[in-house]
């Protein structure tokens, strides 16, 4: 009778279902907490112009990775142009050079977080900061 | 430090800063935060928010007392740094998901080695929200750019909620078994990850369909396109996607109707379609908004996908003018559209799937329970309404499962497909069946078709492998060299041997291959019946199990039949009595009836003509035959008496409603 049942697809592939969550619960055990969500926001830039024949520069700063913003994703569609990017601890600045494109795209998915400081109400102004 | 000096546009020892700070000073001014809640109520409160109009510096927006952000910012730099606070610009977007040009800047101040935010603008100190996105530091412009360019530009943002198990947070996250999933194991094969955590979903939407179809009971337009058209949507979005499915079927729809005019094959006809919605679909991204490639490509892609899916379909409800089984297989369809757009678009079930992948031998399981499900579907609920709680109602499952496909062997349902095989096997038993006058296997054979067609006064032809009546034309007579039908249409010889021709190109064909037309000779019913009802053949359908006569009725064509006896178009379904043949009850799309509706003829104690001959006859079909559950079609001749039309492998169900009693018992 058991061995009829077992042998049931329906009851066979269940039990085998039951036995893998298992082994997840008992082997990986951090995987099942991440069943959970995080905003993201997905942000873009569209810079249209129309070169000259001399060609075109144009510069603008992106996001960067920060305490407080994270970028997932990101990917720019500049066409024929050259890009270079001047990148410093505070910023990222991006410049496009060449002819033939009229249209920039920036796209990124980025985690962004909310932050709030609790300032101390005894909290001298200092006198010396470092440089 | 370079945060604590001082610029053009941030003059920290000009004095009217020095006079504007004695005025708003605190008492406490050794203190971070009293001197910075100061400083932030006077830029928030003091200076009124403007509209951006271009560069303010801070003694602008001091003397106006009224600035854009960048003033107030300025403002409060400038106020900061005077008093040995290091404070600098941040410049960035508000991400709020509108399509925009402002940018915003706001303030941060070195606390304790931190940079803490303030926006005196909005209204934030020491803090600031996720939407905030910050693209420099310190006073900068944000975009530069060679003259005279025709300089122009958009900020669009939208937020969303992905699951987090997907989202990589830099390389280490990145690097990492311990968080591998099944997802993540498709991207590294090359699948994009929203493809792959599409793909994942599918087994769960083909669950969906099948609930919707054997549980439910709702029928759909092709039996997965919904599920095609769902993942299509979760690139174009849910409205757009639907709107398109409709748009496609209501264009293919229309063209069709216009296309038949022209008399085209079926083929042509379907291309013709395609390249109207082309033509439409051109129009459409021509004037509409979307300018994202991967939204253009599904809005061009897809409406082709659902029209080479539903072509079949969209031909057999055109032909037939089913307005009716056109709005419920569309309903049906836009409802697992709509639930497996949810289930691809869900989060949680996108993480249960990639974290538990095993997940899908439940799927499985499931798929399988529902397919040996032989309970009563929800909409046969209400389709039996008035014997359903009597416990004896067969099912479409249960006819299936536990008749058609465990009592009725392949090759006999094949052979009971195939009418003019199964004349064949009928007649070496020496069964009455129609005559057949000429069949035309293939397209050299036509003129020989056309030429005994000539000479036909009245006929019927019929496609070998058809069903539901579809493709039979019945000619009741002639004017001149044309042709009249049933329904009172002229038919040219021209139009008959178009539609010969769609015949034999599987228009009709149950399986969609080519198939064979042949003509009959038109039936001259019995004249009793006649007086019943004269507007078409009526028929007589005997349900037969193992050998078994089981139930009977007879069905009457009505005006609004258009002289088809298919009860599902509007004819009358008669219970006979097996034993003497008499009609017990009749009912008319789902109430009982005494009269006929057009000829006013008694309906209730009519005697069927040739009852006993109609049984016998009935049960020698099974002995040609075998098969465990059949029905059998037969009419009555005037002239030659009870004749055999098909046998049918898999019977309907009405026959229950007719009767008023389930099946199930006399099938045990």
């Amino acid at each position: 009778m058991i061995n009829k049942i077992l042998k049931d697809p329906v009851v066979g592939m269940t039990i085998l279902t039951l036995i893998m969550i298992a082994f997840h619960v008992v082997y990986q055990p951090n995987s099942l907490s991440r069943i959970e969500t995080e905003k993201v926001h997905k942000f873009e830039v569209d810079i249209f112009f129309e070169p000259g024949n001399d060609g075109v520069t144009v510069r603008t700063f992106l996001p960067q990775d920060n305490n407080r913003q994270e970028i997932i994703q990101e990917s720019i569609n500049s066409g024929n142009l050259t890009t270079s990017t001047l990148e410093t601890d505070l910023n990222r600045q991006v410049v496009w050079t060449g002819t033939g494109t009229k249209h920039i795209n920036y796209n990124a998915l980025l985690s962004i977080a909310a932050v709030e400081y609790k300032i101390d109400n005894n909290l001298v102004i200092e006198e010396n900061y470092p440089e | 430090m370079e945060f604590l000096t001082s610029t053009d546009a941030m003059p920290i020892n000009h004095p009217e800063i020095e006079a504007l700070w004695q005025s708003i000073r605190p008492s406490d001014s050794n203190f971070v935060m009293p001197v910075l809640r100061s400083i932030y109520d006077y830029t928030y409160n003091e200076i009124e928010g403007a509209p951006f109009k271009g560069f303010t510096d801070a003694l602008t927006a001091l003397r106006l007392k009224q600035a854009s952000c960048n003033g107030k910012g300025r403002l409060f730099v400038a106020l900061a740094r005077h008093v040995g606070i290091p404070a600098r610009l941040v410049g960035g977007v508000i991400l709020n998901g509108e399509r925009k040009k402002t940018s915003h800047q706001w303030v941060e101040v070195y606390i304790q080695n931190h940079w803490v935010p303030f926006d005196p603008t909005n209204g934030y100190f020491a803090n600031i929200p996720d939407y905030y996105v910050q693209l420099y530091l310190k006073d900068k412009v944000l975009f530069s750019h060679t003259s005279d360019i025709n300089f122009d530009y958009y900020f669009s943002s939208h937020s969303e909620r992905l699951p987090s198990l997907l989202i990589q947070h830099g390389e280490e996250d990145q690097q990492s078994t311990s968080n591998m999933n099944i997802v993540k194991a498709l991207t590294l094969s090359g699948m994009t990850e929203n493809t792959a955590r599409i793909f994942l979903l599918f087994p769960l939407c083909t669950l969906i369909v099948v609930f919707i179809r054997n549980i439910v009971g709702f029928r759909t337009l092709a039996v997965f396109v919904p599920m095609l058209i769902a993942s299509a949507c979760v690139y174009t979005g849910l409205f757009m996607g639907i709107a398109m499915f409709i748009g496609v079927l209501f264009f293919a729809f229309l063209s069709h109707l216009y296309l038949e005019k022209l008399k085209l094959l079926k083929v042509p006809r379907l291309a013709a379609i395609i390249t109207v919605l082309t033509m439409v679909i051109i129009g459409f991204i021509i004037v509409s908004d979307v300018r994202n490639p991967l939204q253009l490509g599904m809005l061009s892609l897809f409406p082709m996908v659902i029209i080479s899916f539903l072509a079949e379909r969209i031909h057999d409800m055109a032909v037939e003018n089913d307005w009716m089984e056109m709005l419920i297989s569309t309903s049906g369809s836009l409802g697992s559209i709509i639930l497996c757009y949810l289930s691809l678009t869900s989060l949680y079930l996108q993480s249960v799937f990639a974290i538990l992948p095993e997940l899908l031998f439940i799927v499985l399981a499931l798929i399988i329970f529902i397919g040996r499900w032989p309970g009563i579907r929800v909409v046969e609920y209400f389709r039996f309404r008035k014997i359903v709680g009597q416990g004896e109602t067969l099912g479409i499952n249960q006819r299936n499962i536990n008749f058609v496909n465990l009592k009725n062997s392949k090759k006999l349902l094949e052979l009971a497909i195939d009418k003019m095989r199964t004349k064949e096997a009928l007649s070496v038993l020496r069964i009455p069946v129609t005559e057949t006058v000429i069949k035309c296997e293939d397209q050299s054979k036509i003129e020989d078709f056309m030429q005994a067609l000539k000479r036909m006064e009245t006929c019927v032809i019929k496609p070998n492998r058809g069903s539901r009546g579809k493709g039979i034309i019945v000619l009741t007579g002639r004017d001149g060299n044309d042709f009249i039908t049933a329904g009172g249409k002229r038919k040219t010889l021209d139009d008959l041997r178009l539609h010969t021709i769609e015949i034999l190109t599987g228009a009709y064909s149950q399986s969609g291959n080519i198939d064979q037309a042949y003509i009959e000779p038109l039936v001259i019913q019995y004249d009793s019946i006649n007086e019943l009802a004269n507007l078409g053949l009526a028929d007589i359908r005997i349900i037969i199990h193992e050998g078994k006569l089981v139930s009977s009725m007879l069905r009457l064509p009505t005006t609004k039949s258009d002289g088809k006896a298919n009860l599902h178009q509007g004819a009358i379904g008669l219970n006979i009595d097996m034993d003497s043949g008499k009609v017990t009850s009749a009912r008319l799309k789902g109430k009982s009836i005494t009269t006929h509706p057009d000829t006013g003829a008694e309906l209730i104690d009519f005697q069927v003509p040739y009852w006993q001959e109609i049984k016998e006859i009935s049960s020698r079909c099974f002995d040609a035959m075998p098969l465990g559950y059949l029905g059998v079609d037969i009419c009555i001749d005037h002239v030659r008496g009870p004749l055999v039309l098909e046998v049918n492998g898999r019977p309907g169900l009405e026959i229950q409603n007719v009767r008023e009693k389930g099946l199930i018992n006399d099938l045990a």
